[in-house]
């Protein structure tokens, strides 16, 4: 036979064993990058998404000698194999390259995986740094795995027994190096470590295979004993009764899947073991190693559900007979819940056992709640590994493919649960009711699967109750997407024109300061901002985008010297707070301590003029203080966000009350008052400094006007720095609309036409802040400090208003 | 023909089946099923029990709500007062913006000796600042006048509640602490006095049954007021009547067990309106936090109503009884089985606030103790041997002992007479023998007690 052409065909014959595994896994991957991906924003790294994408590798290493060797062993093709004129030399070459090339095809992938998700992302070099050590040492593991899944599985007439071998020497491999080197091998210890075994896995699996394609001994008749039935099967045998059909399917189940069931024991109660060794201080990292054996012995229990039948297709036996898929469906699940509820028992053994042997590693309080909280997140997370197994084990036809793809899918439901609860919201009550769905649909598909139906309505089934699991966690956010509302279209292109003319119209805001003992203010540091384009940062932020300029320059003291009067140093910042106004003009700026210290000296001034009487330069402060104010609070009403927009409320407020006193006049002056008055009656100017900062502040917290994403510093669900509680479970991925959705009905309350419209924009604005309905906020005429700097809108249309309305209209 | 069927029937006889694997495997399911009915079962009986609590809290009229809370505030309080308080707040706000450089207001230390004619280098600056804060001080002065304790504007919202105004109050005693030491530093009793009349004015004005916030403020302001008190002795500025003017300020001790009870109801309502309105527990953020979106069971609300059972049962006069007990009592909250993470989230450290209510109480005693060391040199011109001499100005044995029972340590040297009680912080409460040393490098909140007696 011509070896070329026969190493071609088994080439060929390998590698569409091994394409259903690899497409699997990279449809799995791709799956949990979809996940992470929208669960985590591009600019944070999660430590989950590397550790998953490097399992991916692992995975298939530890499946390929399962799929290569035991699936063929079970269909006893390779036994066919070897009757060929093939040298088995060259069977065992072809299977083995073939897995090394599937293992590299898998690490690709991986790489393609980490590569996308961190081509968007800022922290790509952190990434690599790591993976110069752990993706070395990964990829070494993964071979070493690769050898011995081969070495298992020509060793092994199960592809089970194979499997749960390979996790044992794994889990003991790795338990040996630590115990051997203590809490911290060191990396050549490690390398020659996974040398070493790659080597014996080589040698060994190499005469094993040998072996197995190699023909069988004659039997020898005489020497052969007929097999002796255990004493589980006599205690059944002996009764000489006729069994009850569900009573004789338990039994069925337990005798084909013994080794198993007593294998994966093992493995569960190896974990625990392992578990309890990691609890003392020194040996913690065996936790990182028992917690995926303790994951895959369920993983697997799951899997035996189905596709313990189907090993030599046993259930046709079963289904031939007529044996009811119902029958059938309880019996498979009844001793693998029981030992499910044992793992329960046994955890709860495990941790008392840990609290009496190390009582120092525990707190003294709450050891009962933890022993709960511990064994009811057992009994969750196993309930759910063991849903979503069982369900794999349906419907996949192949047993060493569900055993392979199990562990990884058993994860998707933790993540897409994670993904539900912390980002769609859902609540934990539908969440628990979705766990039940991967039963339901097994229940319901048993009899196809019994008789072998896997047509189209076996498929297009599953494929139904899949996207019920899918899509029932997000039905409370889908409603509260397909009904939340939302700013009309007419209005949105009305604030992204508005936004375009408030960009361009817009300098970046300054801030004045006042002078200090310690640090020398920067006075020259005046910004002449540059226009920034629709969407962009205006005032307040952290991107440095345009110029300083410097020729205001001048040789006064920019600092405060010490030993001061009061009086002496009130001069000085008075002086300075004037030259810092005169030298911006006309830019807006940003609020500050100053306007606290100028209302506060005018405060001061006033009330002593009236427990003092008037005096020259208390009189002077005063009005010094209110003019340099009303020059203040002009600059701050010009800046265009919301937070400016309230501090100038807040300044006007006061300024009211001052512009009111009866004696106003006298103590301002007449000139200081009837300008402020004038200020503080322009109506629509202040209305329309607000409908600028409102269109800003929304421009920010926008991804598609320009093009250009959110600005990443603006949190979500806020507005100009202020917090929009959220109390519908949902609406976290639609920030932007419920943003929106509160920036129109603010300009609807800058917009109302009278009282009446004025206060029901209100009520819905009170509502979107979560007031009750009892809060003053809605019933009471607002006032000038109508409570919660928290809202933007507070001081709108307020009490002072109508008094600056009526100054002028007295006037 | 019928026995014969049943013989060869496929399923066998019904009663002689072998049913104990299918019985061992149910055993661990049984056990589950079993224990979600005991957990349903409690819920329902917890329900019950909470809901019956509840009644009976409504029917007896105890505050458990915003709205509650609102009611029982407006009728705890005087509105008479609110106006002039809200400007002595609008004036001290002022205050506060001119303060830079100056002690107790500012960001300057306040001198370790202020005798008369010692050295202050920032005297003509807070003269300044006492002159430009006149009308805050004759507003506060006035104030005393009015009804206490003082209504003012709460938007009650369960933990999310603001009380900024009763944050402020501090800055109107440090005011006064301040004009108090500067009238002390010239020998002005008559203004010191009038400042530390106030100073305890403004405690009594905002000492409202709200919550242990508040309480712990007005504790705070009340340290302030025997502070003050306690620094002035060291001046030899009383006369005989303004001393017992003092003595009558803190002679009688704060009603503990009323101020316990109150606190804590006032606590149980606003955690009561949080966990039973999630609009009190969303955080300042506005963002929903994935703790509060946990299941919050009848059992769970009723673990937290019994820990504040608990809280309130512990109620004592005697502050260090109060504090054994409430150590206890928050250890048994604490570590209980049926405890639910609802307590561990919102059930406050009672045994630190115990701890707030005994020192404060100590603190007064040898403030008393101190007070009547000096009526008892001046009636005697000279100061007691021992303590137990002052039974001769009215006190008792009670007076000059800490709440354990201790006596305060005192000592006579060079025309001095010392007092002083534990160092704060001393878990142990021990009084040394002889008068501690204070040096400048202790950290504050670790320092002696020490009053010096001129």
């Amino acid at each position: 036979m011509n070896r070329n052409l026969v190493l071609r065909r088994l080439c060929w014959k390998e590698f569409r064993m091994l394409f259903p595994l690899v497409l699997m896994l990279a449809v799995i991957g791709l799956v949990f990058q979809v996940l992470i991906q929208l669960a985590n924003p591009p600019d944070q790294e999660t430590l989950f998404q590397p550790l998953f994408l490097l399992g991916l590798p692992g995975l298939f290493a530890a499946g390929v000698g399962a799929l290569l060797v035991g699936q063929e062993k079970d269909s006893r093709t390779l036994y066919w194999m070897a009757s060929l004129p093939v040298m088995k030399q060259d069977i065992i070459r072809v299977k083995f390259m073939a897995g090394i090339v599937g293992l590299a095809a898998v690490w690709l992938i991986s790489f393609a995986f980490l590569f996308v998700r961190n081509g968007v992302s800022s922290d790509w070099n952190r990434l690599v740094a790591a993976a110069e050590t752990d993706f070395a040492y990964g990829i070494l593991y993964t071979v070493f795995v690769l050898l011995v899944s081969f070495a298992t599985a020509w060793s092994f007439r199960s592809t089970f027994v194979g499997l749960l071998a390979l996790v044992g020497i794994a889990t003991l491999y790795t338990l040996a190096t630590n115990l051997a080197s203590g809490s911290k091998p060191s990396d050549a210890l490690v390398l020659l470590s996974l040398v070493v075994g790659s080597g014996v896995a080589l040698t060994l699996g190499w005469y094993a295979a040998l072996r197995a394609l190699s023909p069988a001994p004659p039997p020898k008749v005489a020497t052969v004993a007929l097999p002796v039935a255990s004493a589980f099967d006599r205690s059944i045998a002996d009764k000489r009764e006729i069994q009850s059909p569900s009573s004789a399917l338990i039994w069925q189940f337990f005798a084909q899947n013994r080794t198993m069931l007593f294998g994966l024991t093992g493995l569960f109660f190896l974990s625990l073991f392992m578990l309890l060794l990691g609890a003392s201080d020194k040996l913690e990292i065996l936790t990182a190693v028992a917690v995926p054996a303790a994951f895959i012995s369920v993983c697997w229990l799951g899997v035996l559900a189905f596709q313990g039948d189907k090993i030599g297709n046993r259930i046709r036996f079963l289904s031939d007979r007529g044996i009811s898929p119902k029958s059938v469906w309880l019996t498979r699940h009844a001793i693998l819940i029981g030992m499910l509820g044992a793992s329960v028992i046994a955890v709860a053994g495990s941790v008392c056992a840990a609290f009496y042997f190390l009582p120092n590693n525990f707190p003294t309080n709450g050891k009962w709640q933890m022993l709960f909280l511990l064994c009811l997140g057992w009994a969750c997370a196993a309930w759910v590994i063991y849903s979503v197994s069982q369900w794999i084990s349906q419907v996949l036809p192949s047993p060493v493919i569900a055993a392979i793809i199990a562990p990884a899918v058993g994860c998707l439901p933790f993540a897409y649960g994670a993904f539900a609860f912390n980002i769609l919201e859902t609540p934990l009550w539908l969440l628990s009711i979705v766990t039940v769905i991967p039963w339901i649909a097994t229940f319901r598909l048993t009899h196809f699967w019994m008789d072998g139906r896997m047509g189209k309505r076996f498929w297009l089934e599953h494929a139904g109750w899949f996207s019920l699991f899918i899509l029932l966690p997000a039905l409370p956010f889908l409603y509260v997407y397909a009904t939340y509302p939302s700013m009309p279209t007419s209005e949105w292109k009305a604030f992204s024109t508005s936004l375009r003319s408030v960009a361009s119209s817009t300098t970046r805001p300054n801030e004045l300061n006042l002078l200090t003992a310690k640090n020398p203010v920067a006075f020259s540091e005046i910004w002449i901002g540059e226009d920034l384009g629709p969407g962009g940062e205006i005032g307040g932020a952290a991107e440095a985008i345009g110029t300083f300029h410097s020729e205001v320059e001048d040789d006064k003291p920019n600092t405060l010297p010490e030993g001061l009067s009061l009086a002496e140093e009130r001069k000085l910042q008075f002086q300075f707070i004037e030259r810092q106004l005169d030298a911006r003009g006309n830019i807006p700026l940003s609020p500050s301590t100053v306007g606290i210290r100028l209302m506060s000296e005018a405060t001061l001034a006033k009330a002593r003029i009236a427990n003092e009487g008037p005096d020259e330069d208390l009189l002077d402060r005063y009005r010094i203080s209110v003019r340099l104010m009303t020059r203040y609070i002009a600059g701050v009403r010009a800046n265009p966000t919301l937070n400016a927009q309230q501090a100038a409320d807040e300044y006007e407020a006061w300024l009211v009350q001052e512009v009111q006193d009866n004696d106003a006049v006298q103590v301002m002056g007449k000139e200081i008052h009837t300008a402020a008055v004038s200020q503080l009656a322009n109506k629509s100017s202040r209305n329309n400094a607000r409908f600028r900062a409102l269109v800003s502040d929304w421009g920010k917290t926008q991804s598609d006007i320009s093009g250009r994403p959110r600005t990443v510093s603006v949190p979500a669900h806020t507005l100009g720095g202020f917090a929009i509680p959220i109390d519908q479970n949902g609406t976290r991925l639609i920030a932007g609309r419920h943003v929106s959705t509160v920036a129109w009905h603010m300009k609807q309350y800058l917009n109302a036409s009278d009282d009446q419209a004025r206060m029901q924009a209100r009520k819905v604005l009170a509502r979107d802040w979560n007031l009750r309905e009892t809060d003053p906020e809605i019933t009471r005429t607002p006032s000038v400090f109508g409570g919660g700097r928290g809202r933007p809108w507070t001081y709108w249309f307020a009490d002072w208003e109508k008094q600056a309305d009526a100054m002028k209209a007295s006037e | 023909m019928n026995q014969s069927n049943k013989e060869f029937s496929p399923v066998g006889n019904r009663s002689k089946r072998v049913k104990w694997i299918a019985t061992i495997s149910l055993i661990p399911i049984v056990l589950f099923v079993l224990f979600l009915c005991f957990i349903g079962y409690r819920e329902v009986v917890a329900y019950r029990e909470l809901t019956d609590k509840l009644d009976t809290m409504r029917q007896a009229d105890e505050t458990l709500d915003d709205t509650s809370m609102a009611k029982h505030f407006e009728k705890t309080t005087h509105k008479e007062g609110t106006a002039a308080w809200s400007e002595a707040f609008r004036l001290s706000r002022s205050a506060n913006a001119i303060s830079n450089g100056l002690p107790l207001v500012g960001d300057r230390e306040m001198p370790s000796d202020l005798r008369p004619g010692a050295e202050w280098p920032e005297e003509p600056r807070v003269a300044d600042y006492l002159k430009e804060i006149q009308p805050l001080l004759k507003t506060i002065h006035a104030a005393d006048a009015f009804p206490k304790p003082v209504w003012m504007p709460i938007e009650f919202n369960g933990l999310s509640t603001t009380l900024e105004v009763y944050q402020e109050t501090r800055m109107l005693a440090r005011n006064l602490e301040l004009d108090a030491s500067h009238a002390l530093f010239h020998k002005n009793g008559e203004r010191a006095l009038q400042d530390i009349r106030s100073l305890q004015s403004v405690a009594k004005a905002f000492d409202i049954d709200c919550c242990l916030v508040t309480r712990l403020i007005t504790i705070a302001i009340q340290g302030m007021h025997k502070g003050i008190i306690n620094r002035s002795l060291a001046m030899d500025c009383w006369t005989e009547d303004q001393l017992a003017d003092l003595s009558a300020q803190v002679r009688q001790p704060y009603d503990v067990a009323l101020a316990w009870r109150t606190s804590m109801v006032g606590e149980r309502a606003m955690v009561f309106q949080a966990i039973n309105d999630s609009r009190g527990i969303s955080d300042a953020a506005g963002d929903n936090n994935p703790v509060y979106r946990l299941p919050i069971l009848p059992s769970g609300k009723l673990s937290l109503l019994r820990a504040y059972d608990a809280a309130l049962a512990i109620t004592s006069a005697n502050t260090n009884e109060l504090v054994g007990r409430a150590a206890v009592a928050e250890k048994e909250v604490m570590g209980i089985a049926s405890s639910h993470y609802l307590v561990g989230l919102f059930f406050p450290a009672i045994s630190a606030c115990a701890e707030a209510f005994d020192r404060d109480e100590v603190f007064r005693r040898l403030t008393v103790t101190s007070l009547a060391v000096k009526r008892f040199q001046l009636k005697n011109k000279r100061f007691p041997k021992s303590l137990p001499e002052l039974i001769e100005v009215g006190l008792t044995d009670r007076d000059w002992t800490t709440t354990e029972g201790k006596a305060l340590g005192y000592e006579v040297e060079n025309d001095m007479a010392y007092v002083w009680m534990y160092r704060a912080g001393d878990k142990k409460k021990s009084i040394p023998p002889s008068r501690p040393i204070i040096t400048p490098e202790e950290p504050a909140n670790s320092t002696w007690n020490v009053v010096s007696i001129r």
